[in-house]
């Protein structure tokens, strides 16, 4: 699990930003106070309601054609062409790294990723990654969730919206939001949904921008 | 065919950019949705038919008691070669309002569709109330497929920081078939929007190439109608000459539809 939630882990991460970028060149975050808010609809209103639906969904799955059922509602469910090129990068790379350790999930659907373009979503794949290296479903999404609350934070910092000691104190707040998430079980025939329109418009503006440096 | 609370009278030259078409009006008695209304609607429009369907006015949703909420639900089938504008009014969301709505919208490959939706908020005694949950499911099918497109959206007791100061908020979804300019309609949309003052807004490609998805946060409710009126003008540029050129007083060129809101 620290493998997994660990900020050098080699997938990417630090290339997503997740409509922090966009936001704050639209003038909407300037400062802590406003990156905490933003954290915590992002674990509230499109993690806790939308990614863990699916990762459960997909941690639960017989075998990888059940596994791309999930990925297949992942690609419907999010209607941002941006997120969705955004959900799916971040995903083949940490499936890509899983593939080269030798996860025998990762590698058995690596192949069906390579053949629909469709497939990869982050979501999903935290979740074949985590049964490949042997976690629980709980440990599953707390790494999920983590490496949400990170990334975020990280991407502030490298913005110029918040400096180290403020980022701990942003990552102070979300751990506690997000234990408190994760201490309540969605039911079981929960069905993935979200509302975060400053966010989902951010991220969709990206091909706006002239220069960027995050790829959401 | 209905049944109360709706009621179908005669359409109305109501479109400033048609003036020789008519509008559809789905008007109800109640002329709002109460705390644990069952609504439907199913319409069904044959090959070739242009529809604009609208409502008479923006909806005002009330509170509804504990455990309870209101639904609804609008299946829209459009069949080859048609055209349908499901444009109805924004939805008003008192205090302590729960209102769960689905649209299922089944789009003939070759057929276009431009659906709205929108709310705001209202809270008559200015006690920073909000409503009390506002479950929101689209889906996109194209001939009976499996969803292409499924956007749901689900607040529970949202408080004001959740809003950001914005008073409304919309979706505006274009189905189109293969072979438009996505890419060009996309500029214009933008384009469109970002000369909008109070509009917060992006147009995006929607899954599979179905079309486009419109997403706005408006200061003013005005602002998010100001932007449909942009892209309904967009869209209906996107429409061939047989669904546009057609003459109001004879129905054989316009087609049918078969409006059942039970």
């Amino acid at each position: 699990m620290l493998q997994l939630g660990d900020s050098a882990y080699p997938a990417g991460g630090f290339a997503f930003s997740w409509g922090l970028e966009g936001l704050a060149a639209d003038g909407m975050l300037a400062d802590r106070g406003e990156l905490d808010r933003i954290i915590a609809d992002q674990l509230e209103r499109r993690w806790a309601s939308m990614d863990r639906i699916l990762l459960r969904q997909a941690f639960r799955a017989e075998d990888c054609a059940a596994v791309a059922c999930v990925d297949r509602l992942a690609e419907a469910a999010t209607p941002s062409a941006e997120m969705r090129e955004g959900s799916r990068r971040a995903g083949r790379a940490l499936l890509g790294v899983w593939v080269k350790l030798d996860g025998p999930l990762s590698v058995a659907y690596r192949g069906l990723v390579s053949s629909d373009g469709r497939l990869g979503h982050l979501a999903v794949v935290q979740a074949v990654v985590g049964r490949d290296a042997g976690l629980s479903q709980d440990a599953a999404e707390l790494v999920s969730g983590w490496t949400l609350v990170t990334g975020l934070v990280s991407a502030a910092v490298r913005l110029g919206i918040i400096g180290h000691i403020e980022a701990q104190r942003s990552q102070e707040i979300a751990r506690a939001l997000l234990a408190e998430l994760l201490a309540e079980a969605p039911p079981a025939d929960a069905l993935p949904a979200s509302f975060t329109p400053f966010i989902d418009i951010a991220v969709s503006r990206g091909p706006l921008r002239h220069v960027r440096m995050f790829t959401t | 065919m209905f049944a109360w609370p709706f009621a179908l009278t005669r359409s109305f030259h109501v479109d400033p950019y048609r003036p020789h078409c008519l509008s559809v009006i789905v008007q109800t008695a109640s002329g709002a949705i109460h705390g644990e209304d069952s609504l439907a609607q199913r319409l069904l429009l044959g090959p070739g038919t242009a529809v604009c369907l609208t409502n008479q006015g923006a909806t005002s949703v009330h509170r509804a008691a504990p455990g309870a909420r209101a639904t609804e639900t609008v299946t829209l089938d459009v069949a080859s070669g048609a055209s349908l504008e499901y444009l109805p009014e924004p939805r008003i969301l008192f205090p302590d309002a729960a209102l769960s709505q689905t649209m299922e919208l089944d789009c003939a490959t070759d057929a276009h569709a431009l659906i709205f939706d929108a709310f705001t908020m209202h809270d008559p005694l200015r006690e920073g109330r909000y409503f009390r949950e506002l479950e929101s499911t689209f889906r996109l099918r194209k001939s009976g497929g499996e969803p292409l497109l499924i956007e749901r959206t689900r607040i529970c007791h949202p408080d004001r920081s959740l809003f950001r100061g914005y008073g409304a908020f919309g979706s505006a979804f274009m189905a189109l078939p293969l072979g438009h300019d996505l890419a060009d309609l996309h500029g214009a949309l933008t384009t469109a929007l970002e000369q909008m003052r109070g509009l917060y807004g992006a147009v995006s490609a929607s899954p599979a190439q179905a079309g486009l998805g419109i997403r706005l946060a408006a200061l003013e409710l005005r602002c998010i109608r100001q932007a449909f009126e942009a892209v309904r003008r967009i869209y209906r540029r996107t429409l061939p000459s047989s669904l546009t050129k057609f003459r109001s007083e004879d129905p054989s060129t316009s087609g049918w539809a078969h409006v059942d809101p039970t």
